[in-house]
């Protein structure tokens, strides 16, 4: 379902989003993460190197939608959505 | 003696290094997670001895999941020691992260580059001297997988001087007043422990539970510093840490760009494009799986396994058995010999080839980086039914051996989702329960036995999956997951790591065979033997202590359509190891080689009625389905016991036997009805059945549904 509701319009520069929302091939600077993350996740996400600042790309996005790939600093790694929606960007 | 600690990301290489330095061969793969526990191994360099652990990977020292605490419990325990801290050339970036925590542990340490790839593929140009130069520590490039530079690392340990050379990075981190905020606080607990109060302060700050847990710190402690976290946020303290990176990619460290091609990434390739494809990636993974599963069974693997069969029984056999009769006349010692050592042990070792072919089939998916790729794209689906695309390793494992696909299950973040995870591994089918489906599917269903064998793998995909729902629906649902999980690179496997995986798998196999399975059938063959009286049954009459055995516990299996203590007794032996439930049956049939041919003679005994394991075609199948479900073997259920407890084991033993039993009785049932009544009176009977579920289902909801909306009065008008 989640394909649907990904068309977003990315024309406003510098207005922020979820990492969830970008369609693919979308070139995104990281700036923070939502309050409601736990910690433990959050320490995981940023010592992975997804941390503010860092450019991210958006890969793939699975058949139903549920798991991205992205690009972050020279490797890939996949997350879920639920996760995804919590990571906030920019467009670049 | 000193320890050798290997720490590193997950898939950089630790134990390929490991297996290089000790010569050991502990299983490797293109997989983060392959190694779960600590490994450990002797070695002499020069005159000094030696412990090398290999420890499982960890992105940080702080630990999410139980092997990742493995690690950080091994390393606190042992902070004298030597670590050898080993990066990927081409995922440098990342993995400096644990390199920085590892030298503001202020651990002796030793950078190792792996060299992952063949040189021209290097994304990254690494200057050794500047980066030993401004880390402060000593770095060395080697290959872990060519042996390459590892006389180099060897000599390096053997020179190492404790703390002669101590990493020069001071943490950038936590705000100064922060600090000593927290070391204020803790200063008395970490008086106990052999670890810097930077260091100590910095995790209390990140929030690590070990670390918080290991200072013993009170409910006061913990909450005032809590409110210390508020006062600065965690993000601005890590980014701070990969400015320090950013700054030795800087300074050591130049991206190799070419021209032409925009800048790699670590793991990208073009094939991505296909096997990740939304529309094509469960074809793709499909067909792998048939592949797989066609050569095993039926091309190269059975072609292989009936030549060694034939070897086994009607050549080494009957020359065996032709040298004996010469010796002695004993009958005793002539049917040990025919039915416990060449019956039984023969029925299990002519199916080699076939197992080590499947082992084969999975070391080659592991090691070519395509299950990342396959965990990403069932983990929609999996993650409706309850579980993680993670799980797809342990699953995928559990077709070779239950028992090690059970302990990969530790590498899942949730608790729930790995409970789960390793109570659905033994409904893959392992390898050993492949010849029972091999012996007893041909002798009934000849050439249409490759239908047969599919649908039984399926089977038991396919009831894991129901389980899997019914524990998400009802007492085991998953937490959030976040399904992190970083994709390595494609790699083509060499034909030397072919054979090295070959011969392993052949030598665990044998080992297997000579040891556990061949005491196990000696016990059989003298309880099957023997009656309670130490008479030889099959000559001074009286029945076997296995044939009174079987007959109380046989009345069970009536309904299931195999009540001959046989078939009881082997169920029963199986349940140390599967592949004993042949040689069982075997032993029982008096099936010993010959002339006629073995594999003709085992196929025609089943089919007899005199015999002491005989079937009909139905009861064959429900045999079968039964042997798929039923409960594991009892190295299974150790393992088990040890990862998720004891009352989740017992309740996954006793509903995989109440589930086998289930489900083998509707085959039974159901293959009975299709034979004697044809399949259009079956098909009326299982349309009558769903619809009277779906009619009890339905009304269930109505009554539970009512019950629920009391307040509403949409239903009484």
């Amino acid at each position: 379902m989640g394909i649907f509701f990904r068309k977003y319009n990315m024309s406003n520069m510098g207005e922020k989003f979820c990492l969830a929302s970008l369609n693919v091939g979308d070139r995104c600077e990281i700036v923070g993460f939502s309050k409601s993350l736990d910690v433990s996740t959050k320490r995981r996400l940023l010592e992975l190197g997804i941390v503010p600042g860092k450019i991210v790309v958006l890969e793939q996005i699975s058949f139903l939608g549920d798991v991205l790939l992205i690009q972050i600093n020279g490797y890939l790694l996949s997350l879920r959505k639920s996760i995804a929606l919590q990571i906030n960007v920019i467009k670049k | 003696m000193k320890k050798i600690m290997l720490i590193g990301n997950p898939n950089t290489g630790k134990t390929t290094l490991f297996n290089t330095l000790t010569k050991a061969d502990e299983h490797t793969g293109n997989w983060h997670g392959v190694t779960v526990d600590s490994k450990t191994k002797k070695i002499k360099i020069k005159d000094a001895t030696y412990e090398v652990v290999d420890l499982p990977g960890v992105y940080s020292l702080t630990p999410l999941t139980f092997e990742e605490q493995v690690t950080s419990n091994f390393l606190y325990a042992n902070m004298q020691d030597l670590v050898v801290n080993i990066v990927d050339v081409n995922n440098i970036y990342r993995n400096l992260y644990l390199t920085m925590e590892l030298i503001s542990l202020g651990v002796n340490c030793i950078l190792v580059v792996n060299q992952t790839c063949k040189p021209k593929d290097n994304l990254y140009n690494i200057n050794i001297n500047k980066l030993q130069e401004y880390l402060g520590i000593k770095v060395i490039k080697i290959n872990a997988q060519k042996k390459q530079e590892i006389n180099k690392l060897k000599k390096e340990i053997y020179n190492y001087k404790s703390l002669e050379k101590k990493g020069k990075i001071k943490d950038k981190k936590i705000n100064f007043e922060i600090k000593n905020n927290i070391e204020k606080i803790i200063k008395n607990n970490a008086k106990n422990i052999d670890i810097n109060i930077d260091y100590l302060s910095q995790k209390c700050f990140e929030n690590d539970k070990l670390i918080i847990n290991k200072l013993k710190l009170s409910n006061e402690q913990i909450t005032s510093i809590k409110q210390l976290q508020l006062t600065m946020q965690l993000e601005s303290i890590i980014a701070k840490q990969y400015d320090v990176i950013d700054e030795i990619f800087d300074k050591c460290i130049n991206k190799i760009t070419q021209t032409k091609l925009p800048t790699k990434v670590y793991g990208k390739s073009k094939l991505d494009k296909v096997v990740l494809n939304k529309y094509l990636c469960l074809p793709i993974f499909c067909l792998v799986l048939l592949g797989v599963f066609y050569i095993t069974f039926f091309s190269v693997g059975a072609y292989l396994s009936s030549g060694l069969l034939y070897l086994v029984q009607d050549v080494f056999g009957s020359w065996l058995l032709g040298g004996i009769k010469s010796i002695t006349s004993n009958v005793i010692i002539y049917d040990f010999f025919a039915s416990a050592i060449i019956g039984g042990i023969g029925s299990v070792l002519s199916f080699l080839p076939q197992v080590v072919m499947l082992f084969l089939c999975l070391g080659i998916l592991e090691d070519s980086g395509y299950l990342s790729r396959v965990a990403f794209c069932l983990d929609d689906v999996f993650s409706k039914v309850g579980l993680s695309g993670r799980s797809v390793y342990t699953l995928l494992m559990g077709f070779g051996c239950s028992t090690t696909a059970c302990l990969t299950a530790r590498t899942l973040d949730d608790k729930n989702t790995k409970i789960k995870t390793a109570m659905l591994a033994p409904y893959m089918s392992c390898s050993a329960k492949l010849p029972i489906y091999a012996v007893i599917g041909s002798a009934f269903f000849g050439a249409s036995n490759v239908f047969v064998v599919f649908a039984l793998y399926m089977l038991g995909v396919f009831v894991a999956l129901l389980l899997s729902t019914f524990y998400e629906k009802t007492f085991l649902k998953s937490g959030n997951q976040s399904f992190i999980l970083e994709f390595p690179p494609y790699r083509m496997i060499s034909v030397k790591r072919l054979f090295s995986l070959a011969l392993t798998n052949t030598k665990q196999f044998l080992i297997r065979v000579g040891s556990l399975i061949i005491s196990i059938n000696i016990i059989v063959w003298i309880l099957s033997n023997f009656s309670f009286t130490f008479a030889y049954a099959p000559v001074q009459g009286g029945q076997s202590m296995l044939q009174i055995l079987g007959q109380i516990l046989s009345p069970i299996f009536v309904p299931l359509g195999f009540g001959s203590w046989g078939a009881t007794s082997a169920l029963i032996a199986g349940l140390i190891a599967k592949e004993v439930i042949v040689s069982s049956i075997a032993m029982f049939n008096g099936i010993s080689a010959g002339v006629d041919g073995y594999n003709l003679k085992l196929s025609t005994s089943l089919t007899l009625a005199t015999s002491a394991v005989f079937f009909a075609p139905a009861s064959a199948l429900s045999y079968m389905v039964f042997c798929l479900l039923y409960s594991p073997c009892f190295a299974c259920i150790g393992v088990l016991i040890k990862e998720i407890g004891k009352k989740w084991t017992f309740i996954s033993v006793v509903l995989q036997f109440v589930l086998a039993y289930i489900v083998s009785l509707i085959v039974y049932v159901s293959t009975n009805l299709i034979m004697n009544q044809g399949i259009w009176i079956f098909l009326t009977f299982v349309i009558i059945f769903s619809l009277c579920v779906f009619a009890t289902v339905f009304i269930i909801k109505k009554v539970c549904s009512k019950k629920k909306c009391k307040g509403c009065n949409r239903c009484i008008k």
